[in-house]
């Protein structure tokens, strides 16, 4: 029973078409839409002889479908697995009712209704609204989701909240350079951005798509105004999901799963695809060799392919790592770093995405200055950061990447996770405010020994 | 007059069905100036007796298959006054909600604390809430919004259950009579 199911209804006048991505869609929409003429129509369609079969038109990826009309129906149908039923708001207050065993069922719902609080997991996509547009004399519906109005947000943010207080929180506040706050829980959500809204102008909120269907809807209606001028919202699956997405792991149809997750997911199996999503990533590390557990991780989330999973995740990734200190002079920087000479500061070197380069000496000494000659172009910093890297062609660079937890050959890459330390001197390179050359040291094996 | 609202659940015998009044009761009042031009401007029907409409959509059909909200509407501005379910009525029914909550007594049951019947979804109404769970009387949407906070549970959920002598006691308070 896995989702990303459509349902099409053809009437004379009308055509219905519904995708439901999850276990539960919300149908919502203004008075006299037709959202209980859907509901009509789908009834006469699912029963109707022989003889009718002229006048509608279904066609659906479900077993079966169901239109509810009591308790009873509905009792009946959560027996039956992969059916679609489709509940009126008349008969909200029954699902209240026998919320456990809707949970249990092997059945989607579609609830065509503008109570939103039916303590069932759905995720904002899954909360539709239907308008009617009406083109010659025949009606049209269309349907979107909400969310669909701020995806194109903002991207210099004040401040950034995040939804959880764990591994993503923490990645986030390492990473992004804004000001990270969290919510420690997603009910949570919709204060926080009512208080951060008043102080600052733009606010980013990273959240997790799946089961924020209803907090998501609550702020949309309460701030709808201040949501449209100073939120971005940025939506991925789960923070697991961002890992998995990273480029650690591959293949064709591996790459079919990150872009539509819940076509694999069973809900029969999975309550939620975010269960599910984690459930692959804990598979997948424990192949590389790592161990992952939510809250609790063995290796460091910030070495973890930082620019990969911008990169991958967020479209205007660069330019949301642009924000603040990251955009000097109005350039936008690529990335920067500190070279070290054991805790000893030497050189501020900052690539721009424009390929220029901006270099501040903090000693006078030549034998420890990276360059001594001026105009420093990207092509000589990338000569640098070569150097301080193993070499493409040594044959056993497979191990040594896998070693390392990068998933290709990228001097950048490589060089943010061993810090550029070699065993032939005691330069470095520092990415991180936090680190020192005893931390840099320590992790990698056979320096060890030198670097103390 | 006021707006008053219930945050949470409806006890037993509390709630009005639009659509059973509407079948039971509403149609009469299907031929008022105010039930033609709701109907005309919320379902595109133009009204031809009170068993029939004429729809652009749809035909001539039976006057039931108006919307729930437009029942919604009738059933306050002509119906008893017991309690209706705010889910029923969409943002296109704001105004209708503003004429009949100048008029008469409105008794909304509401499970989370925006909508139709936040008052800044109402800019123009200048009228006053009642919170019924604790009879405060709120001025803004921010006041409102405190107030649900006020008795709500972590996850914005309130729990409450509107018994019938609690909504009774009320109606007699605002001394209210079932027409």
């Amino acid at each position: 029973m896995t989702g990303g199911r459509s349902l099409v209804l053809k009437t004379p006048n009308i055509e219905y078409n519904v995708y439901l991505r999850n276990k539960y869609t919300l149908l919502l929409g203004d008075s006299a839409t037709g959202k209980t003429a859907f509901r009509d129509f789908l009834l006469e369609a699912v029963n109707s002889s022989s003889v009718m079969e002229d006048v509608y038109e279904l066609q659906s990826d479900f077993g079966s479908v169901e239109v509810i009309y009591n308790e009873s129906s509905l009792v009946s149908s959560l027996s039956v697995s992969d059916r679609l039923c489709v509940v009126d708001e008349n008969l909200i207050s029954i699902v209240k009712k026998r919320l456990e065993e809707i949970r249990e069922s092997n059945c989607f719902f579609l609830f065509i209704t503008r109570e939103v609080d039916l303590y069932l997991h759905y995720g904002i996509y899954d909360v539709i609204t239907l308008k009617t547009k009406q083109v010659g004399s025949g009606k049209f519906l269309t349907y979107s989701d909400i969310y669909a109005n701020f995806k194109e947000g903002m991207v210099y943010p004040d401040i950034c909240i995040t939804e959880d207080s764990k591994s993503g929180y923490e990645f986030f506040r390492n990473t992004l350079n804004v000001e990270c706050v969290s919510a420690k829980s997603k009910t949570r959500v919709p204060k926080m951005f009512s208080k951060y809204s008043k102080k600052y102008d733009k606010v980013l909120i990273i959240v997790d798509e799946v089961g924020f269907g209803y907090e998501f809807y609550l702020m949309y209606r309460k701030d709808i105004q201040l949501m449209e001028s100073k939120l971005c919202l940025w939506c991925p699956y789960s923070f697991e999901y961002m890992l998995l997405n990273s480029g650690l792991f591959y293949g064709t149809e591996f790459s079919e799963f990150l872009n539509n997750p819940f076509k694999f997911c069973d809900f029969a199996e999975n309550s939620t695809v975010e269960v599910f999503i984690e459930k692959t990533l804990v598979d997948g590390f424990k192949e590389l060799g790592y161990e992952y557990s939510k809250g609790c991780n063995v290796f460091n989330i910030r070495d973890f392919c930082i620019s990969e999973i911008y990169a991958r995740n967020l479209d205007n990734y660069s330019n949301l790592l642009g924000c603040n200190e990251y955009s000097i002079n109005n350039k936008v920087v690529n990335y920067s770093f500190t070279y070290m000479f054991k805790n000893e500061e030497v050189s501020k070197i900052t690539v721009y995405m424009d390929d220029t380069v901006d270099i501040v000496n903090y000693t006078d000494d030549s034998f420890k200055l990276p360059f001594l000659f001026d105009n420093v172009t990207r092509n000589d910093v990338n000569m640098l950061l070569k150097g301080r890297v193993f070499d493409e062609g040594r044959p056993d660079k497979d191990d040594l990447l896998r070693d390392i937890g990068v998933p290709f050959y990228d001097t950048l890459m490589i060089v943010r996770k061993t810090r550029g330390v070699m065993i032939k001197d005691y330069f470095w390179l520092k990415f991180f405010e936090e680190d020192t050359w005893e931390l840099a040291t320590q992790n990698l094996k056979g320096i060890r020994d030198f670097g103390k | 007059m006021l707006l008053n609202i219930w945050y949470g659940e409806p006890g037993l015998k509390t709630l009005t069905d639009p659509d059973l009044w509407f079948k039971n009761f509403g149609k009469p009042f299907l031929g008022t100036d105010f039930s033609k031009k709701l109907i005309s401007t919320i379902d595109k029907c133009e009204y031809i007796s009170n068993d029939v409409v004429n729809s652009k959509y749809l035909g001539v059909v039976v006057s039931d298959k108006i919307s729930s909200g437009s029942k919604t509407i009738m059933c306050m501005m002509y119906g008893d006054m017991k309690l209706i379910n705010a889910a029923y009525l969409g943002d296109n029914m704001i105004p209708y909600l503003r004429y009949v909550a100048d008029r008469r007594e409105v008794f909304l049951l509401s499970s989370i604390p925006v909508g139709i019947y936040s008052v800044e979804f109402m800019p123009d109404y200048t009228g006053e809430v009642r919170i019924l769970n604790t009879g405060k009387i709120v001025k803004s949407g921010e006041e409102m919004y405190e107030a649900f906070e006020s008795i709500a549970d972590d996850t914005y959920r309130v729990h409450d259950v509107l018994e019938r002598s609690i909504l009774d006691d009320w109606r007699k308070k605002l001394s209210i009579k079932d027409s």
